[in-house]
């Protein structure tokens, strides 16, 4: 998944949970796809991504 | 004639050369500059309309000047003086029996050149608008986390290890994935070395966010190969945003113009970038405390309306039972008005039932009675004609019977014979001894049978 479609999904889910209409019942599910799209994203900013560095090895030869 | 000795000839120039006012002022272009213990070398030129040049002459800087010149053009150009610049010169023309002409460079006005940068400059931007394609890098915009970046900049180059020491030492351990496409940054080759680094850059383009073009050298390398059509166009259409970080603060280049981002130096490109991540960064952390927030606000939000429904269920049943009090009362206090209603209703309708059927008895009897009558009267009419017929009859038979009657005829002489009360007709039934009785008309004699006849 792209950053910018991560970013946008999470956004999406949180205005979901701002609705009045929010079902209580999805709250946890919400809650957990969201927090699991957080931890995705922040990872890709602040961890190395092998798969990117190997592509960067090849790109240099 | 004797013939002269190039010394004598020489003199003959130098005398000539001399009548040459001192301190012009002369506008030319430099090519092949040089440097050669402390003394400047070069040539200047001037080219017709076509390009081709139409004549030239050497020119020094002599060691003494030369550093004051560089200084002076520095100061308000940004630039060394290098070769292919337009400039507006004061100096001398002398003349040495060695080493020949040469024009002595002793000023210069950095205006001029100044101006001409501008008008290339100006030139360029204005046939890039004509093609529509000034903004179009511009117009991008950096992607969100920005990471792999593809950075054209001399191998090896103060400005280009600052870049990547930058990038990969920020305390949030932000990853970048730089990568190196050398070129040349200064001189004649700059512009197609550049332009080929874009085009191996673009053989991946789908795996780089953005190009970084810095400038690898030291403080005074020139720039003028910057200002380069095919290089501005090259950058201007590049299909991902492009930052450069070339110019100064003072002086800006073409592609400062075009670019997507323009940086001041290399460590200001890392800083953006860096800025630009750590954003991405912050956005993620107000995302997460605003996903904490909703989950919480829904979560109270919920809870509290849990609580009021809870504070409502009483009152609601209380009301509910209030109402249906109040609607049995009302209903209670209505039922007397109602039932005789209903009562007088119903009465009423009996009462009409009632009369009406009185009406349809009355019609019925009347009707029936009229009929008894008629039926009576025809009866009485056709009864007594039958019975006065019969009478009539019965007269005309009785005067018959009479006439034909056993005592008629017991009158008129004949007599019945009768055994056991049954008239005889026949003697041979009964034997002798039988005792016979015959009726005459005025008595009855008893007699018994001798014989028969």
């Amino acid at each position: 998944m792209k950053y910018s479609e991560a970013i946008a999904s999470l956004e999406e889910i949180l205005a979901e949970m701002q609705k009045p209409t929010c079902d209580i019942d999805l709250l946890s599910e919400y809650t957990s796809k969201a927090i699991e799209l957080l931890k995705t994203c922040k990872e890709r900013l602040t961890t190395t991504d092998e798969e990117v560095r190997k592509c960067l090895e090849e790109l240099s030869q | 004639m004797t013939p002269l000795s190039i010394r004598q000839l020489s003199a003959i120039i130098g005398n000539a050369i001399r009548t040459v006012p001192a301190n012009l002022c002369v506008v030319g272009e430099t090519v092949d500059l040089s440097s050669r213990g402390g003394h400047g070398y070069l040539e200047l030129i001037e080219k017709d309309a076509q390009g081709a040049t139409v004549a030239r002459i050497r020119a020094t800087i002599w060691a003494n000047t030369l550093y004051q010149i560089r200084q002076k053009f520095w100061n308000a150009t940004r630039r060394d003086i290098t070769a292919g610049i337009k400039v507006m010169v004061t100096g001398t023309v002398t003349y040495h029996e060695r080493f020949g002409l040469t024009f002595n460079i002793t000023d210069i006005d950095p205006s001029y050149t100044l101006g001409d940068m501008e008008r290339i400059r100006r030139e360029i931007i204005e046939r890039l608008q004509k093609e529509g394609v000034l903004e179009r890098n511009k117009r991008l915009t950096l992607p969100p986390a920005t990471q792999r970046i593809a950075v054209i900049s001399a191998e090896g180059a103060a400005g280009y290890g600052d870049f990547i020491h930058q990038l990969q030492s920020t305390p949030e351990h932000l990853q970048f994935y730089p990568l190196l496409f050398p070129a040349a940054m200064q001189g004649d080759r700059t512009s197609l070395s550049i332009r080929q680094a874009l085009a191996r850059i673009e053989m991946s383009i789908d795996f780089w966010d953005c190009v970084v073009i810095i400038r690898g050298g030291g403080a005074t390398s020139d720039l003028n190969g910057f200002d380069d059509y095919d290089l501005a166009r090259a950058v201007a259409t590049f299909p991902i945003p492009i930052i450069v970080g070339i110019g100064h603060e003072r002086d800006r280049t073409v592609l400062d113009e075009i670019a997507c981002i323009r940086c001041k130096t290399p460590t200001a490109v890392a800083t953006y970038l860096i800025d630009a991540l750590r954003g991405d960064l912050i956005h993620c952390g107000d995302l997460a405390a605003s996903l904490a927030r909703i989950a919480d606000t829904r979560i109270q939000r919920a809870s509290q309306r849990l609580t009021e429904i809870a504070t409502l269920i009483p009152a609601a049943a209380r009301q509910q039972l209030a109402d249906a009090h109040h609607r049995l009362d009302i209903t209670l206090q209505m039922l007397p008005q109602r039932a005789s209603a209903v009562t007088s209703r119903a009465s009423a309708h009996l009462d009409i039932i009632a009369q009406r059927l009185e009406a349809a008895t009355d019609r019925v009897l009347q009707r029936d009675t009229q009929r008894l009558q008629t039926l009576t009267d025809r009866l009485l009419q056709n009864a007594t004609l039958p019975i006065e017929r019969q009478r009539q009859q019965l007269t005309r038979l009785d005067d018959m019977l009479r006439l034909l009657s056993p005592a008629n005829t017991l009158q008129r002489g004949y007599s019945i014979t009768r055994h056991d009360g049954k008239a005889l007709r026949n003697p041979s039934s009964l034997p002798p001894g039988t005792l016979i009785e015959t009726q005459l008309a005025s008595g009855t004699i008893l007699s018994r049978i001798e014989s028969e006849k």
